[in-house]
């Protein structure tokens, strides 16, 4: 079983870290981009955030979880599973709080004609996800070398 | 962080971004079928240069530093069945990238810019056979966390 709820976490923290650092460069090529692409891809990225996104943090941590549980010497307070929960709860956090409803309301402006504080909006997003990133990347480092 | 710590990190990275932004892009894909022209072409023109900048970059550097892993472990072997799988399935997924999403990606480009309606096939194309490099990748992870054969 062990095997299984470690493969199960690896590929969720796969997609959710990997498509948050790819969300980033995609992010990146937008501020010479036509306003009907701007306005797709905030909604593509919506989409992925609330059901790709969201859904994998939560699977990567039950499998974290379980993988504790099967009782392999892990424990909830080794520094490296507590670093990877901070993680997992900030993302959370960030996203259905802040990321998550602040590209609505980016999507909103941009439909409704209002382009400069769609624009400034969405540079707001894109900082504090680069901020969930770098965590992400900390989470990464941690479970690999365990300190 | 000893040699093989760091080697293992820089290897998890590079497949981070690769097999999650694979994932992402496939996605994305999929959703562009359904999209505007201008979406569309603008998707096509992104996708067109992360993958000569990211993709490809973040592939040759998980197969260069997962090489540099069976070098440095003594317990790892070339001839092990894990380590074959995860060479053939990048392998392969270099060369579909190489020999039809690159091409076919340029292709797309410049038929969605002349309005041409080949464009739709050639999207829906694009989007199965991503399937099919997003199913290989899925493998060789499985390999890379089962390992078997070791």
């Amino acid at each position: 079983m062990f095997e299984a709820y470690k493969l199960i976490h690896v590929l969720a923290a796969l997609i959710w870290v990997g498509g948050s650092i790819m969300a980033q460069f995609f992010a990146a090529r937008l501020s010479s981009a036509e306003p009907a692409h701007r306005l797709g891809f905030a909604r593509d990225l919506r989409f992925a955030s609330t059901r790709i996104f969201v859904p994998s943090a939560i699977v990567v941590f039950l499998a974290g979880s379980l993988m504790i549980e099967e009782g392999l010497g892990f424990e909830y307070a080794d520094p490296f599973v507590v670093i990877g929960l901070i993680t997992v709860a900030v993302s959370l956090a960030t996203a259905l709080g802040f990321l998550i409803p602040a590209t609505s309301r980016a999507i909103k402006l941009m439909t409704s004609g209002q382009g400069p504080a769609a624009g400034a909006l969405i540079r707001k997003i894109a900082w504090t996800a680069r901020f969930v990133i770098l965590l992400m990347l900390i989470a990464v480092w941690a479970m690999v070398v365990k300190p | 962080m000893t040699l093989r710590e760091t080697y293992v990190l820089i290897h998890v990275l590079a497949a981070i971004v690769w097999v999650g932004g694979g994932t992402l892009a496939l996605v994305f894909t999929w959703r562009t079928l359904a999209a505007d022209r201008e979406h569309r072409l603008g998707y096509a023109r992104d996708i067109e240069v992360l993958s000569n900048r990211v993709f490809a970059p973040a592939s040759i550097v998980a197969l260069l530093f997962g090489v540099l892993l069976v070098l440095e472990i003594d317990a790892f072997e070339f001839s092990q069945t894990w380590i074959l799988i995860g060479i053939i399935g990048l392998a392969a997924s270099v060369v579909l990238g190489m020999g039809f999403f690159g091409p076919q990606t340029k292709k797309l480009v410049t038929e969605i810019e002349q309005n041409d309606p080949k464009a739709e096939g050639r999207l829906g194309l694009i989007a199965k056979v991503s399937v099919l490099d997003m199913a290989i990748l899925y493998v060789v992870v499985w390999a890379m966390v089962v390992k078997p054969g070791l």
